[in-house]
């Protein structure tokens, strides 16, 4: 009966001892596994130039007067519509404007003669761009967006025939220009 | 005497009980003191920092960093298996306080396994590499989604690498 009892306390001792050594034991596996880690940084740098780019769907616009009807007549340009996107990453705060500038009038090399480029003209579709004529040696304001994106407009430009103008190629160079404000 | 060998086995008892405490509470400390001698995990990141230079969002509409990034892994014991995450602390941000959501920046790796390809998340923990065992060196190709929606400057933010021992 004796053994038995002592026996019993001695295995209360063990399980005394047990129960510390297990926490310090899982403690420790677990200060080992916090230990087992290992950091590094990256630093990242993302530069954004800012820009602006024009895109046309052609770049020429033809007129042609088949038959005068001896009356002044509008003519819609031989490619019909022209389509103009520009894209820009400018600030939300500032806006894009964009001109159409004719070099000169409309000249015939051959014969000399010229046309006032003010004959031509377009209509616009889409936002933030306007109708207008083109005028020498001078920007006519065609668009103006706010902020970054791409922006497309379709223009329809036509040429207000008069009878009284000599038959003739005539031609001019027409510049887009686009400006961040 | 039956009872006085019994008393001298049971103090022998305790001594030996007490003593290996003492062993193994010296040697855990140890272990979770300064040097963790028999596991751990080191990781090295070469470059430190990457840059994605600017392009026409037409031309490149996903732009290559200027770097690849070298990601080497050493373990102790050697061949210990190990898990590799990467984390964006954040989107990227200008000066200006401009952001471009982190998530246009994604990643290739090699080699595969254990390293795997991925896309950023702001602020969360995502696996780069797992399964790998002791020393490993892998490659990590960043690239950067370009668009014109982009408001023009600088943005930056920092990308944590996190090596564990599993």
């Amino acid at each position: 009966m004796k053994t038995n009892f002592k026996i019993g306390r001695l295995g209360e001792k063990t399980s005394r001892w047990r129960l510390p050594l297990l926490m310090l034991l899982c403690s420790g596996l677990m200060a080992g596994q916090l230990l087992a880690q290992s950091l590094a940084s990256l630093g990242v740098t993302v530069q954004v130039a800012r820009r602006f780019k024009i895109e046309v769907s052609t770049p020429l616009v033809s007129f042609s007067r088949s038959s005068s009807s001896g009356q002044p007549q509008t003519i819609p340009a031989n490619e019909g519509s022209f389509e103009l996107t520009i894209k820009t990453n400018n600030d939300p705060g500032s806006s894009t404007n964009v001109w159409l500038q004719a070099s000169s009038d409309l000249l015939d090399n051959s014969t000399g003669y010229t046309i006032p480029v003010e004959r031509i003209s377009w209509t616009a579709q889409g936002n933030g761009f306007y109708p207008g004529h083109l005028v020498k040696a001078a920007p006519v304001l065609v668009a103006r967006f706010n902020g970054p994106g791409s922006f497309t407009g379709l223009l329809y430009f036509f040429f207000a025939e008069d009878p009284s103008l000599a038959p003739g190629s005539y031609q001019t160079t027409v510049t887009i220009l686009v400006e961040g404000v | 005497m039956r009872i006085r060998t019994w008393c001298r086995s049971q103090k022998m008892i305790r001594l030996f009980w007490l003593w290996s405490s003492i062993l193994i509470t010296s040697s855990l400390m140890l272990t979770a003191g300064g040097t963790p001698q028999h596991w751990s995990i080191t990781i090295s990141v070469y470059p430190t920092a990457i840059t994605f230079p600017p392009a026409d969002p037409d031309l490149e509409p996903v732009v290559a960093a200027n770097s690849s990034v070298r990601v080497q892994i050493t373990t102790s014991p050697p061949n210990r298996r190990w898990e590799l995450l990467i984390r964006a602390e954040g989107n990227l941000v200008s000066a200006g306080g401009q952001v471009i959501s982190i998530s246009n920046i994604s990643w290739t790796a090699a080699p595969q396994p254990p390293f795997r390809d991925g896309v950023l998340a702001a602020g969360q923990n995502l696996v780069l590499a797992t399964g790998g065992r002791g020393k490993l060196t892998g490659e990590v190709f960043f690239s950067f989604q370009n668009s014109w929606s982009y408001v023009a400057g600088e943005y930056t933010q920092i990308i944590t690498f996190t090596a564990s021992l599993l």
